[in-house]
């Protein structure tokens, strides 16, 4: 089976592609670089205990059981809640607007869909490239800590690492396929990528702030960011959530690819 | 006769003004035929209704035999389609275009797309970004080609092109028709496409305003004649006026000049007996027809009003 459309942008994102993976590598190193300096000083731990909760919840802490010089707390308060599964859904976001939206709007889409291209294929052959170029942002993510948390001395699971990955790279699509849904009905690049990432952020927000506001509590079920982040590395990503975000990903690429092919172009 | 393209009251409405209204084209199979009208009349929005870009307001649309709703996917394998506003990705070098193109099409064979490259020229080796205006429209016109398309559909094609490319284009026309093949062009200007188009439709304010067959048009169309007289006589424009075909006589100097439609014959035999010096007759201005459809003069208004034009 060709795939000659999303061989076409994965082949033209290769450079893009390489500097979010240097930053994110970047990133994540520097986090795995301090772990000894958190575990050999108790008092960096009694400053971030007394951290306001609001504070506290933003970047996954359980004020109750809170032990930073356990791997597994570590790596959920520093990769696995806050900015990290942020830059998979700003990464998503970005792309899911610009493979359909981003193209229409450029022009191209009027050559490449007056040849015998199904409006379904191009949209599916595009959401397919997105999620490729997450999948090796998340590969990136997970051998920097698997390889660098050797080396800093972390005691890992790596299978609940793999899986935490894993449900970052489904985040990412989610906001991928938000962003293709809006991409699909408006045409506009920019709009896609603001209500994608806006929706993203404010699921972040209801994710983090429901374990400390009792009354947002049962509203993290409506948050991708909840089902692929809460308790990423300390429980373990139940396989449900996993379950909910492929369904909910499913849900928008069918919606995306039915809304393209009842729409017009954009002359 | 079998058509390449029909409509039948294609109309496509927009918020503004803007779009065709009713619209009853037929192409036939195996001709070239231009689409006439002024920047903004709707030639590119029948267009991208013919390929399913842009869907009918109401009424409907055939391309090939096939409707162009429910067989888009067909008609779009068979159609070679140049956009008025052509846009490629900028970083792939002119080959690297084409060959991922033709992936779209299944791949295939390159002999045809080698020969048109050749043809035109096309520099294949730099980077689209690199490439001026005309340069980028010859990879637009070998890409449109280089299949093996039942109908062309050309938006404004000549874009950009310099006076030798246009021509090599036009040779091109002419072996695309006599293959069987069928083109359909849009343009601005008769000029262009007065020498490749069988028929001409012509396209103002979205309503499909004439259509004449380019011979025909050129008979009608009026010649400008100069007469000189020698430096000794008064001219005496009295003796064209009234003959047949004749319009507009006037006097500037010892010249008297005139239009004249149809057979010059009678201004020679008048001529023939005066004292004329020299006699200058310009080609039919077959342009200046059209600018009385695009301007709306009464004359031209109303689809089927033939000759209202040239009278």
């Amino acid at each position: 089976m060709s795939l000659p459309i999303a061989a076409r942008t994965l082949a033209d994102r290769r450079r893009p592609l390489l500097w979010w993976v240097v930053g994110l590598v970047a990133y994540a190193g520097m986090i795995l670089a301090v772990y000894p300096t958190i575990k050999s000083e108790p008092g960096i731990q009694d400053l971030a205990r007394n951290y306001p909760k609001g504070l506290m919840a933003l970047f996954g802490m359980d004020p109750e059981n809170f032990d930073l010089a356990e791997t597994a707390t570590f790596l959920n308060t520093y990769l696995f809640s806050a900015i990290v599964p942020l830059i998979f859904v700003i990464l998503g976001a970005s792309r899911g607007a610009t493979v359909v939206a981003g193209q229409e709007e450029h022009g191209v889409l009027d050559l490449v869909l007056s040849y015998p291209v199904r409006r379904r294929d191009y949209v599916l052959q595009q959401a397919l490239e997105v999620v490729v170029e997450l999948v090796l942002v998340g590969l990136a993510l997970f051998l920097t800590v698997v390889v660098g948390g050797a080396l800093v001395g972390l005691e890992l699971d790596v299978g609940r690492l793999a899986v935490a990955t894993g449900a970052l790279v489904l985040l990412g699509a989610v906001f991928a396929g938000v962003a293709l849904v809006v991409g699909c009905v408006t045409g506009t690049k920019g709009v896609a990528d603001g209500v994608a990432a806006g929706v993203g952020v404010a699921s972040y927000l209801v994710s983090s702030l429901a374990g400390i506001a009792s009354w947002l509590e049962p509203f993290r079920y409506l948050s991708p960011f909840w089902y692929a982040t809460d308790g990423a590395m300390t429980k373990g990503v139940p396989a449900w959530h996993l379950a909910v975000l492929v369904g909910l990903l499913a849900v928008l690429v069918a919606a995306a690819v039915g809304l393209f092919e009842r729409r017009q172009l954009a002359g | 006769m079998p058509t390449a393209i029909v409509t039948e009251r294609l109309t496509k409405s927009y918020g503004r003004a803007r779009g065709v209204v009713e619209l009853e084209l037929t192409v036939a199979a195996g001709e070239v035929y231009g689409f006439l009208g002024p920047n903004g009349a709707g030639k590119t929005t029948t267009i991208r209704t013919l390929l399913d870009f842009l869907h009918p307001t109401s009424g409907r649309a055939e391309v090939l035999g096939l409707d162009s709703r429910r067989d888009s996917l067909e008609i779009r394998r068979r159609v070679g389609y140049l956009p008025g506003d052509l846009v490629l990705y900028e970083r792939l070098t002119g080959r690297e275009h084409l060959d991922w193109l033709a992936s779209l099409r299944g791949g295939g064979d390159a002999t045809a797309r080698d020969a048109l490259v050749e043809r035109f020229q096309a520099d294949l080796d730099r980077p689209i970004r690199q490439l001026s205006k005309g340069n980028r429209q010859k990879l637009g016109l070998v890409q449109a080609f280089m299949h093996d398309a039942d109908l062309l559909v050309l938006d404004e094609p000549t874009a950009g092109l310099d006076p030798l490319m246009q021509e090599e284009f036009h040779d091109l026309l002419r072996e695309t028709v006599d293959a069987g093949r069928t083109v359909f062009l849009s343009s601005h200007s008769l000029d262009e496409v007065q020498h490749v188009a069988d028929r001409v439709g012509i396209i103002r304010e979205g309503r499909l305003v004439a259509v004449e067959r380019v011979e025909e048009l050129r008979e009608r169309a009026s010649r400008r004649v100069d007469v000189r007289f020698a430096p000794a006589v008064t001219p005496d424009p009295s003796a064209f006026t009234g003959l047949p075909g004749v319009t507009d006589v006037s006097v500037r100097g010892d010249l008297v000049s005139f239009g004249v439609t149809g057979s010059i014959r009678p201004v020679l035999r008048v001529a023939a007996d005066l004292d004329v010096v020299d006699l200058l007759s310009r080609p039919a201005d077959l342009e200046e027809i059209f600018l009385t459809y695009y301007r709306g003069d009464e004359a031209a208004d109303g689809p089927g009003d033939e000759h209202g034009a040239a009278s």
